[in-house]
């Protein structure tokens, strides 16, 4: 049992009142960090932090062979680990059922956003290039989903393609490859009957429900909700539209040169 | 979403299967079909076809799992290898890991677990036909099984799909449209309160276009309500034996 | 005219708790499939566990020895736990017996008290929602069934039912009859002429209490015991004089004037009002759970 289980009296009280324990407002980020290029042999990556939570995302490619109803399409996987180092309750084994949904629902928003170029990384017959996305969850405050969604499209957005020349991948010659669009995710819980962003651990563990939205300038691409609570209508459109007003302040992150 | 298609989704104004854009798939829905299980419901939905079962409430393996205080809600959700094109394989992988658990926590919210608290209460939903929008099929087959069973519940969810094809917005996704379309969104809801305690979407729409997804879905609401009601009063009919005359 | 309800159906503009309902906004509504009679107030659900009360007798199957006692089988979610204490004989896994619930504490471990073995018979099992027809007001149902057989019939909540005697077979089908079609009107005609009883006889069987030798040593048993194990130690009944006919198992027809024991949670067949006020004299079950 984690400490932050003693505060879920506190917290429930905390947000009945109109107040978080961090002193945040309901639809208030925590400090982001993006720190592009993290790991040097890895063709693309990102070190994230939003508040306490800290993900690293690493990009490595490969030459493989494309799938047979896209044979020109270069390949795209996610994959996710919650590291047993990142939360006392973490548990090295099989992977846990919110580390597979973590990375779909990554996954989900970037292709549907179409921001990656599939179609330009095509090599030759029956060989494209695969790009896998590695997610590693390496400290837990909360809100691991858009804090390890930032970082896959912060990797991705310092992707840089190696050479094939011979039958051999060339690492050390790399290419630029820019994304076509930047999906960003916004994620809120529901506390009682409030509507609170960037959850804490300790606010998502008092949750009855949580929501993801990714978003477009001007389309949204994906949604997960989690959780046995439920939402209305209304309050679904109403974090939709907050998404898109958010997205701003996201995307300056995103896409900001690290120094 | 899946390979963009050249063919055409829409036809003269008409989907591939001759629906219109509100138009849901014929659903058949029989309760307490299975001799053990404590509940169940055989489903079709177009051409798919689901078997869901419930056993429970019953003892909680393992035991670190249960909970003093409520019933433990589980549910796995698993495609036959023989319910697609090609053939598939056997066990979880991690779509259906995935599915299992939004499946899971939208009937956690309407079970009354408190009723039979150190308890599990299992729902188990198996695609035997796959044809597009199997996990709001399952969905709505378990709640008839959950029922069926005797789970107390404070309401029996629905779960339908909504999607973009070719531009335009449409209720139940089928096969073809669940992959060559533009977007796709399950969602379950209580015809009760009107409450979403499922929702997911994937691919590409404009605000608007999800705010009309929304509506075309509450507009289907009641009539699967409807059929699960029906098959409930069926299996009771069916089920106690009605007496002959004379006898 | 009685209707058919699923869950999320409204019921009454009023609380009322019970296991099969839930409450919300001060109105009741239906959480499980069943049948109900909006005139007379009565929610009968066709399933649903067993639910255990104190002072149901249950049948059971003995499972296993721990060190404090016997775990009991009782096919519903809940295991009983038999105290060893106290006990004249002990028991060995799979024997039968019929015993008591004497305490459900708040995490629903069940203690059972005076238990008895049952040797022969046959057992067959109905929903526990059902049972309290196989009884039927005052045990009417029962004693007519106990005297158109001559058979000895123990029921217990749990829906198990244990019979013995020549027409074990006829009493088999025409309990598993009431199971069936307990929800139809005009039930108890229907057993009757099933059981090839005269009408005229049925008023007298109906008021007749039969006990079986099984019943009467049960008492005996028990008159024995009251020193060690009956009504001092947890085990036994509450509040209860050591004088006089004991009420051991489930009713035993007219001996006594109060009201059926036949708790609500049990076999929903109570009017709505006298449900709540069952409810509020055993105060383990359901009451005061808010859904």
């Amino acid at each position: 049992m984690a400490i932050d289980e003693l505060k879920k009296a506190t917290i429930r009280d905390f947000i009945k009142s109109g107040k978080r324990i961090d002193g945040r407002n309901f639809d208030e980020y925590r400090q982001i960090t993006v720190k592009k290029g993290a790991i040097g042999v890895a063709e693309g990556s990102a070190d994230v932090t939003i508040g306490k939570s800290r993900v690293i995302a690493g990009v490595k490619t490969e030459v493989v062979t494309p799938f047979s109803d896209r044979p020109n399409e270069g390949t795209l996987t996610f994959g996710a680990d919650f590291l047993p180092m990142a939360h006392e309750t973490f548990e090295p084994g099989p992977p846990r059922v919110e580390s597979i949904e973590l990375a779909r629902v990554v996954d989900r928003g970037i292709r549907a956003a179409e921001a990656i170029d599939l179609k330009s990384m095509f090599i030759e017959e029956g060989k494209v290039w695969g790009v896998y996305v590695d997610i590693y969850v390496i400290d837990h405050d909360g809100n691991l989903l858009d804090t390890a969604a930032m970082a896959a499209t912060a990797a991705l957005q310092s992707l840089e393609l190696p050479e094939y020349r011979d039958g051999k991948i060339i690492r050390e010659e790399r290419t630029p490859k820019k994304l076509l669009d930047v999906p960003t995710y916004c994620t809120f819980v529901k506390i009682g009957d409030k509507l609170v962003l960037d959850p804490l651990y300790s606010e998502e563990i008092v949750a009855d429900a949580r929501i993801t939205f990714c978003v477009g300038d001007d389309n949204m691409y994906a949604i997960q909700k989690a959780g046995s609570g439920a939402f209305t209508k209304e309050e679904v459109l109403s974090m939709l539209d907050k998404s898109f007003v958010l997205r701003k302040e996201l995307l300056s992150f995103i896409t900001a040169e690290t120094p | 979403m899946g390979t963009p298609s050249d063919q055409p989704l829409i036809v003269g104004g008409k989907r591939l299967d001759g629906r219109a854009m509100d138009e849901l798939r014929p659903i058949t829905i029989e309760a307490g079909v299975l001799n053990r299980a404590n509940g169940s419901a055989y489903l079709t939905w177009g051409r798919n076809k689901v078997m869901a079962a419930v056993y429970g409430p019953k003892e909680v393996f393992p035991k670190h799992e249960t909970d003093p205080y409520k019933a433990v809600v589980r549910c796995r959700y698993l495609m036959a290898p023989f319910s697609t094109d090609d053939h598939g394989r056997s066990g979880p992988n991690r779509r259906s890991r995935e599915i299992s658990m939004v499946i899971k926590e939208a009937f956690a919210n309407v079970v009354v677990a408190e009723v039979y608290p150190k308890t599990a209460i299992e729902i188990y939903i198996e695609i035997l036909e796959s044809h597009g929008s199997t996990r709001v099929a399952g969905l709505t087959a378990a709640a008839v099984a959950l029922a069926n069973a005797g789970i107390p519940m404070r309401d029996i969810l629905i779960g339908v799909s909504i999607g973009k094809i070719d531009g335009q917005v449409a209720v139940d996704m089928q096969k073809e449209e669940d992959n060559f379309g533009q977007a796709d969104m399950p969602i379950a809801i209580k015809p009760t309160t009107g409450e979403i305690v499922l929702l997911q979407m994937d691919g590409k729409m404009s605000r608007a276009e999800f705010e009309q997804a929304l509506d075309m879905a509450y507009a289907k609401v009641d009539e699967i309500h409807e059929l699960q009601v029906a098959a409930l009063k069926e299996y009771f009919d069916r089920a106690a034996a009605m007496p002959q005359d004379g006898e | 005219m009685a209707k058919l309800v699923t869950p999320g159906d409204l019921l009454l503009d009023r609380p009322v708790r019970n296991p099969y309902t839930f409450v919300k906004e001060e109105k009741t509504y239906a959480a499980v499939v069943g049948m109900f009679d909006p005139e007379q107030g009565r929610f009968m659900p066709i399933k649903g566990s067993y639910l255990p009360m104190v002072g149901d007798d249950v049948i059971g199957v003995v499972e296993e020895e721990k060190f404090i006692g016997y775990g009991i089988n009782l096919f519903s979610p809940y295991k009983g736990l038999l105290a060893s204490k106290g006990l004249r004989f002990p028991f060995e896994p799979n024997d039968i017996i019929i015993t008591q619930v004497s305490e459900v504490s708040e995490v629903k471990d069940i203690w059972l008290s005076r238990p008895m073995k049952l040797q022969g018979g046959e057992i067959i099992d109905i929903a526990p929602t059902k049972v309290s027809r196989v009884i039927g007001k005052h045990s009417s149902m029962l004693n007519v069934l106990k005297a158109a057989t001559k058979c000895d019939i123990l029921v217990g909540k749990n829906g198990l039912i244990w019979i013995k005697g020549p027409n074990q077979q006829k009493a088999v089908e025409a309990i598993d009859k009431i199971d069936r079609e307990a929800h139809l009107p005009g039930l108890t005609d229907r057993i009757i002429a099933f059981l090839g009883v005269n009408p005229e006889d049925v008023a007298a069987m109906a008021q007749q209490p039969q006990r079986s030798s099984y019943e009467t040593s049960r008492d005996e048993g028990q008159r024995e015991e009251r020193g060690g194990f009956g009504g001092r130690d947890r085990g036994g009944f509450r509040g209860r004089d050591d004088r006089g006919p004991r009420r051991d198992y489930s009713d035993r027809g007219p001996r006594r004037q109060e009201a059926p024991r036949e708790a609500p949670a049990g076999g929903q067949e109570q009017p709505a009002e006298q449900a709540q006020s069952a409810e509020r004299t055993q105060p383990e079950q359901g009451s005061g759970q808010s859904y």
